[in-house]
C-alpha cells in the first residue's frame, strides 16, 4: 500500500530541534486566593511529580525540578495532519504549548518556516481539550472573536457564516455555549480557529471531553473540515486509534523525559476503517513502540 | 420550593418582623401620663364651655363662661376660678371661626383674649394650644374632645417607640408633602455618583492589580491599610478637604465601595481560566483589547456578587455621608427629624432606607442571575 501523495510540495514548515524543558516549582500568581489552592489529584508519579490543578509542584531537591522534554526531534511538513501519541503525562500537551509559543523552552530551537517561535500568532491556532470557546458570547461573536476588529460588518458576516455551515450549525447562531451539546461547543472552537484562516492548527486531544459517539462522528467532522481546508494539523493525542484515523504520520512519544521514539508513516489510504486488518496492524505497530501489551 | 411558598413565605417573614416591632413597641411603651387639661368649646351665642380633664381622662369640672366684649371680667374670674381650683397645665382652644358673627357676637379671638389673661394671672403655668374639632350641639363635649386630644398629642408622642402603625402614618404624611421623595432623589443620586465613581476606578485598578504581579505587590499594603478605615472616620478629614456638602458626602460612599470592587476584581481576575487567556493571546487580543474582552468578562460572575455587596455598603454608609452638612437625604432626614423628636419620622425613614436598599439588591441580584444563567452557570 503507498502512502497518499502530498497534496503540497516539500517544504517544511515547523522543525523541532533538541527541545528541552524542565518542570519547576512554579506559583501561578502572587495573589493568594482560594482557588489557588491545589487541589490534590491524589495521582503520586513514580518520579516524585504530583500534578495538581494549575501549579506544579516537586517533592525532592526543590532546585533541581524534573526533565519533561528530553531532547525532542522532529518537522512537520506543510499540509500534513502530523499526530503525537503519548502516554498520560508524557509532556505531549507541554511539547504543543511550546510549539504554539504558550511556554518557553529551556534549550533548543522551534523554528516555523526558519523564523524562531517567540509567542502566539493568528497564523498557528490552539484548539483545547475542553472547549475555549468564551460561554459569555453566543455562537457568532464566538467564531468572529478572532477576526480584526475593523473588518467591516458586512465581510464579518460573511466570514462567520461560512463557517457556521462549514461545521454545521446553521440554526445555532444566537445560542450561547450553555446551550450547547459538547460536539457542537467543539464545533464552534473548529469555527472559531479556522475563521481567521491560520496555516496550523494546534489540536491538543480536542476529543478528549466528548462522549464515545460524539468523538467518532467529530473525528469524521476534522478529517472532512482537513480535507476542505488544507491546514497543517499537528494533533496531541493518548488514543492510538484516532491516530490512524487521522494522520499522515505519527510521532510517537516516550514517557518522561521524553524524546521521540519514532514516526511512523501511516499507509493506509482514506476513508479508512478500524475493522480493516491493516488499519489494526498499524494499531499494534505503536503499542509496541509505547511497550503497550494491548490485552487486558 | 413550590411558586406559591416562594410568595407566601417572604410575606409571612415580613409580617413575622411586623409582629414583633409592634411587640418590643408595646412592652417598651410607659403607661400614659396625663396631664389635667382644659378645654374650651365653640364661643356660640355668648357662651363657651370649660371642661377640666383629670389625669384619669374623666371630666372633672364644668363650666359655662358667659363672654362679653365689653365687660370679660366676669368672664376672668370664673376662669381664675378653675385654674386655681385644677391646677391644669394644657389648653385646648377651639380654632378661629373662618369670619366674626355679625352683631358682635364674642368669637375666639376674645376667647383667646380671656385665656391669655387667665395665663398672666396664673404666672404662665398654662400652655395654650389651638385644638381643631367640629363645633358640635353638646359644647361640654366638645370641650372635653378637644382637652382630651390635647392630651394625648402633648404626653404620647416623644417618650414612645414609633410603631408600624406610627412609621406609616409619618411616612405617608411626608409622602403627602411630597418631602419623602426630594429626600429619596437626593439620597439615590449621592449614591449613584458615588458608586459609579468606585465601579469607574476600581475594576480598572482591580483588572491591573490582577494582572500584574509586581503593581500588586507595589499597591497591596496601602490598599489593605486604607480599607478598615471607615468610612466615618474619614468625616473629618473629608469635610476639610472637600468642605461639607455634596462633594464631601459623595467622596464617603466613593471610599466605601472602591476598596471592596478593586480587591474583588484583583481576585477574580486571578481566576481566569488559562485556556481563555491563552484563546485571547493566539487570537492577537492584547493589553486593554484582552482585558476589555476576555479578562473582564470571564471575571464578571466574580466580581459581580462584589458589586452587589459594594452597593450594599455605598447605601449603608449614606447616613453617616449625610452628617455632612447637606440638608436633604433619608440620612439628613433621620437627623433632622431626631432633633425635632420625631421618632416617627426617624423610624419612617430608616424602612424608607431598607426598602430602598432591598429593592437595589434585588435589580443587582437580577443582572447576575440572568449572566449566571446565560453561562449555563445555574439551572
Amino acid at each position: 500500500m503507498d502512502p497518499e501523495p502530498r497534496r503540497t510540495g516539500v517544504r517544511t514548515k515547523i522543525v523541532i530541534d533538541d527541545v528541552r524543558k524542565t518542570f519547576r516549582a512554579r506559583k501561578t500568581s502572587g495573589i493568594p486566593m482560594t482557588s489557588g489552592i491545589p487541589m490534590t489529584s491524589g495521582v503520586q508519579h513514580a518520579s516524585g511529580v504530583r500534578r495538581t490543578s494549575g501549579i506544579q509542584t516537586t517533592s525532592g531537591d526543590p532546585g533541581s525540578g524534573v526533565p519533561v522534554l528530553a531532547g525532542i526531534q522532529l518537522a512537520v511538513e506543510e499540509g500534513e495532519f502530523l499526530a503525537i501519541v503519548g502516554p498520560s503525562g508524557c509532556g505531549k500537551t507541554t511539547l504543543l504549548n511550546c510549539i504554539a509559543g504558550f511556554e518557553p523552552i529551556d534549550a533548543g530551537t522551534i523554528t516555523i518556516d526558519g523564523e524562531p517561535v517567540r509567542g502566539p500568532s493568528r497564523k498557528r491556532v490552539f484548539v483545547f481539550q475542553e472547549p475555549g470557546i468564551f460561554p459569555w458570547l453566543n455562537v457568532v461573536d464566538n467564531i468572529g472573536f478572532g477576526l480584526r476588529e475593523d473588518l467591516p460588518a458586512a465581510a464579518r458576516r460573511a466570514a462567520v457564516t461560512q463557517y457556521v455551515e462549514l461545521v454545521g450549525l446553521t440554526g445555532f447562531e444566537r445560542s450561547f455555549p450553555s446551550q450547547l451539546s459538547g460536539g457542537m461547543k467543539q464545533r464552534v472552537e473548529f469555527a472559531r480557529a479556522l475563521a481567521v484562516e491560520p496555516d496550523v492548527l494546534y489540536l491538543d486531544e480536542p476529543f478528549g471531553s466528548l462522549d464515545a459517539i460524539t468523538r467518532l462522528d467529530m473525528r469524521r467532522e476534522i478529517a472532512r473540515i482537513w480535507r476542505a481546508t488544507q491546514k497543517t494539523c499537528l494533533l496531541v493525542t493518548h488514543d492510538v486509534e484516532e491516530t490512524c484515523e487521522l494522520a499522515d504520520r505519527i510521532a510517537v512519544m516516550s514517557r518522561r523525559p521524553a524524546v521521540i521514539a519514532a514516526v511512523i508513516v501511516n499507509p493506509l489510504p482514506r476513508p479508512r476503517d478500524p475493522d480493516d486488518r491493516a488499519f489494526r496492524e498499524l494499531k499494534d505497530r505503536i503499542f509496541e513502540i509505547l511497550g503497550v501489551e494491548r490485552r487486558v | 420550593m413550590k411558586p406559591t411558598e416562594r410568595l407566601v413565605l417572604p410575606a409571612l417573614g415580613m409580617a413575622v418582623f411586623l409582629v414583633v416591632w409592634q411587640g418590643v413597641v408595646a412592652a417598651t411603651r410607659p403607661d400614659p401620663v396625663r396631664r389635667v387639661t382644659l378645654g374650651f368649646s365653640t364661643p356660640s351665642g355668648g357662651w363657651t364651655s370649660a371642661v377640666v380633664v383629670g389625669d384619669g381622662g374623666r371630666v372633672v369640672a364644668t363650666e359655662t363662661i358667659a363672654l362679653d366684649a365689653s365687660d370679660s371680667r366676669d368672664a376672668v374670674e370664673r376662669l381664675r376660678g378653675l385654674v386655681g381650683e385644677h391646677q391644669p397645665t394644657l389648653a385646648a382652644l377651639p380654632a378661629p371661626a373662618p369670619a366674626p358673627p355679625a352683631g358682635g357676637t364674642p368669637g375666639a379671638d376674645l376667647l383667646a383674649a380671656v385665656v391669655d389673661q387667665a395665663k398672666r394671672e396664673f404666672g404662665g403655668g398654662l400652655d395654650v394650644e389651638v385644638v381643631p374639632a367640629d363645633p358640635s350641639p353638646d359644647p361640654v363635649a366638645e370641650a372635653q374632645a378637644r382637652a382630651t386630644r390635647l392630651q394625648e398629642a402633648r404626653l404620647l408622642r416623644p417618650s414612645w417607640l414609633p410603631g408600624p402603625a406610627e412609621a406609616g402614618r409619618a411616612l405617608a404624611d411626608m409622602a403627602r408633602t411630597g418631602e419623602i421623595l426630594r429626600h429619596i432623589v437626593a439620597s439615590v443620586f449621592r449614591v449613584a455618583i458615588g458608586f459609579a465613581l468606585a465601579v469607574l476606578l476600581g475594576i480598572p485598578l482591580g483588572v491591573a492589580l490582577g494582572s500584574f504581579a509586581w503593581l500588586h505587590a507595589f499597591a497591596d499594603s496601602v490598599i489593605q491599610g486604607l480599607r478598615p478605615i471607615s468610612p466615618i472616620a474619614w468625616l473629618p478629614v473629608a469635610t476639610l478637604a472637600l468642605g461639607g456638602g455634596d462633594l464631601a458626602s459623595i467622596f464617603l460612599i466613593f471610599l466605601a465601595s472602591f476598596f471592596p470592587i478593586a480587591v474583588s476584581t484583583a481576585a477574580a481576575v486571578t481566576t481566569v481560566d488559562l485556556k481563555y487567556r491563552r484563546s485571547a493571546e493566539n487570537f492577537g487580543v492584547r493589553g486593554v483589547a484582552a482585558a476589555r474582552r476576555v479578562i473582564l468578562p470571564a471575571a464578571l460572575p466574580a466580581i459581580l456578587p462584589a458589586l452587589r455587596i459594594a452597593l450594599g455598603i455605598s447605601w449603608v454608609v449614606v447616613v453617616a455621608a449625610e452628617m455632612l452638612g447637606v440638608e436633604s437625604g433619608l440620612g439628613y432626614l433621620v437627623l433632622d427629624a431626631r432633633n425635632q423628636l420625631r421618632y416617627d419620622r426617624v423610624v419612617a425613614a430608616m424602612v424608607v432606607i431598607g426598602v430602598i436598599g432591598l429593592l437595589l439588591d434585588a435589580a443587582v441580584r437580577r443582572v447576575e442571575r440572568s449572566e449566571l444563567e446565560r453561562r449555563g452557570l445555574i439551572g
